[in-house]
């Protein structure tokens, strides 16, 4: 038994001693794998290594400790992959709530420069981070299940991309995803101070890349930015004036909202997962206060592996290149079918057999990221 | 008829300029290029690496043709050592190695070798 505390010093320094933390662990292992508390604790190592461990301790004792665990358990159906069962699970959105707070700020303990940790008594948010020389104060969110529902005395959730268990309709789930988010997310400028000079940044976990067209694309920027399917590379940042109504960016108190994140962190592999993985979309305020500078998206980059909207963009459109193939490759088809082709924006062609050195001698031509590569006659260079 | 989760994994060691990194990646035959990384961790790459090198069209599965951003890199089995140049491309959600990597490691005749001393007719071909 003691086993479980000596894995957990951090955790355990929180909680107020070994026994605690032990009762903690095996509480929380009815609703968390071993893997998440791992986690866990080696996020609260990281935060104790650039906040203090009395500052930890002050933050998340309470929170951990007391109000996590009276917090109501609700029994959801879920699909049981590999069986294809239904099966009931107890969830406590709390504690999860708390645990992607925690694993998301020890990450940028991991990257800050230095860091507080906010009582949140006064309705800040969780932290103010300082990223590559910029003060960014972080707030951040976990929501119940958009689409939860109570069906035959049966509460079960499931993020937009999940199969609906069986057996089960859901006659109001056409409430689309993005008027829940936008809903949720409405007061959360209240969080920032109104003559705040920081980066202001909201981190939002949801549990699917793609489906972000379908929710933060419109809960932020407006309905008719809804595109699907969402590419990051190719959703054009809207111009203020550009901004649908109905988008939270569009209104003026939101314009102290640096950026919103749709942000996920995964065990990996799924069904034994050895490392956590982050991944995720920020989404820059067009009418932002104080915009999110490029140094902080590169620290958030690798920090939580967040792609910011505009950090690269497509040199053409896919329309633009299918005209540049039509243009300047498809006269080459009779005299190189089959060899490669790298095309840049003014129909400079470079022709070779070899992907990686033509690919360099297009670097040093056209500069990178300047090009495409074409196979002269199939178009497509390789197949996935 | 169940069809089977189980998929071949290999370990492999990727490098763009300085950085490396080791990973698991899926085996798939039906993708002729080296190594695939997932699209969700083009923020993270673009951070560590700068802008991709360049954009490759690409054919998916269902016969539709997208740009996918690649990086100028190398990639090695572990356990093999040498490192072959290949183009490291940003697309879908796993991580892929394709045929580029077994032609260039030279056991694609020991495989098909297999095959026939089973009596499977298997050739190495253009796909038709």
């Amino acid at each position: 038994m003691a086993k479980t505390s000596l894995q957990h010093p951090t955790l355990a320094s929180v909680l107020g001693g070994q026994q605690q933390c032990i009762e903690w662990v095996e509480w929380a292992k009815q609703f968390v794998l071993d893997f998440a508390i791992n986690e866990l604790e080696k996020a609260l190592q990281a935060l104790a290594e650039k906040v203090g461990q009395e500052k930890v301790r002050q933050v998340y004792r309470k929170r951990l400790a007391e109000e996590v665990r009276n917090a109501p358990v609700r029994w959801t159906t879920a699909l049981d992959v590999t069986s294809g069962q239904e099966v009931k699970m107890p969830e406590n959105d709390q504690l999860l709530r708390l645990i992607f707070e925690i694993l998301c700020l020890g990450r940028l303990a991991l990257f800050a420069d230095k860091m507080t940790l906010l009582t949140q008594k006064g309705g800040e948010p969780e932290a103010e981070v300082w990223l590559a020389g910029h003060k960014c104060m972080v707030e951040i969110k976990r929501y119940d299940d958009p689409v939860m529902r109570r069906e035959a005395g049966k509460m079960w959730s499931r993020s937009i991309t999940d199969p609906r268990p069986k057996g089960i309709s859901v006659p109001s789930e056409n409430l689309p995803a993005y008027v829940h988010l936008r809903d949720k997310l409405e007061d959360v400028p209240k969080k920032f101070k109104a003559t705040s000079e920081s980066v202001n940044l909201v981190l939002v976990y949801w549990s699917s890349w793609t489906e972000v067209s379908l929710s933060f694309v419109p809960a932020l920027y407006g309905e008719r930015f809804m595109k699907v399917p969402f590419h990051p590379l190719e959703f054009a940042l809207p111009q203020p004036n550009e901004l649908g109504e109905e988008g939270l960016f569009a209104k003026e108190e939101w314009r102290l909202v640096s950026g919103v994140a749709s942000l996920w962190a995964m065990g990996f592999p799924l069904f034994e997962p050895r490392e956590l993985r982050w991944e995720g979309v920020l989404f820059p305020n067009p009418k932002a206060l104080v915009p999110v500078p490029q140094e902080v998206t590169v620290k958030l980059g690798v920090a939580l592996g967040l792609f910011t909207i505009g950090m690269i963009r497509l040199p053409f459109t896919t329309e633009e290149a299918e005209a540049l193939y039509d243009c300047y490759v498809r006269p080459l088809e009779g005299k190189f079918w089959g060899r490669l082709a790298a095309v840049n924006k003014e129909g400079q062609v470079l022709v070779g057999e070899d992907e990686v050195e033509l690919a360099q001698k297009a670097v040093e031509r056209f500069g990178k990221g300047n090009f495409i590569l074409f196979r002269i006659g199939t178009k497509a260079v390789g197949k996935i | 008829m169940q069809a089977s989760q189980k998929v071949f994994l290999v370990k492999v060691e990727w490098q763009v300029g300085r950085y490396k990194e080791q990973l698991w990646a899926q085996l798939d035959t039906g993708f002729s290029g080296a190594l695939v990384l997932p699209i969700t961790r083009l923020g993270e790459l673009v951070s560590r690496l700068g802008n991709p090198d360049g954009f490759s069209w690409v054919e998916l599965a269902d016969g539709s043709q997208i740009r996918a951003p690649y990086y100028i890199g190398s990639v090695s089995v572990i356990g093999l050592g040498c490192h072959s140049p290949c183009h490291i491309c940003l697309i879908g959600n796993k991580e892929l190695v394709g045929l580029e990597l077994l032609e260039s490691l030279n056991i694609v005749p020991d495989i098909l070798q297999s095959l026939r001393s089973k009596g499977i007719v298997a050739e190495w071909t253009v796909d038709p």
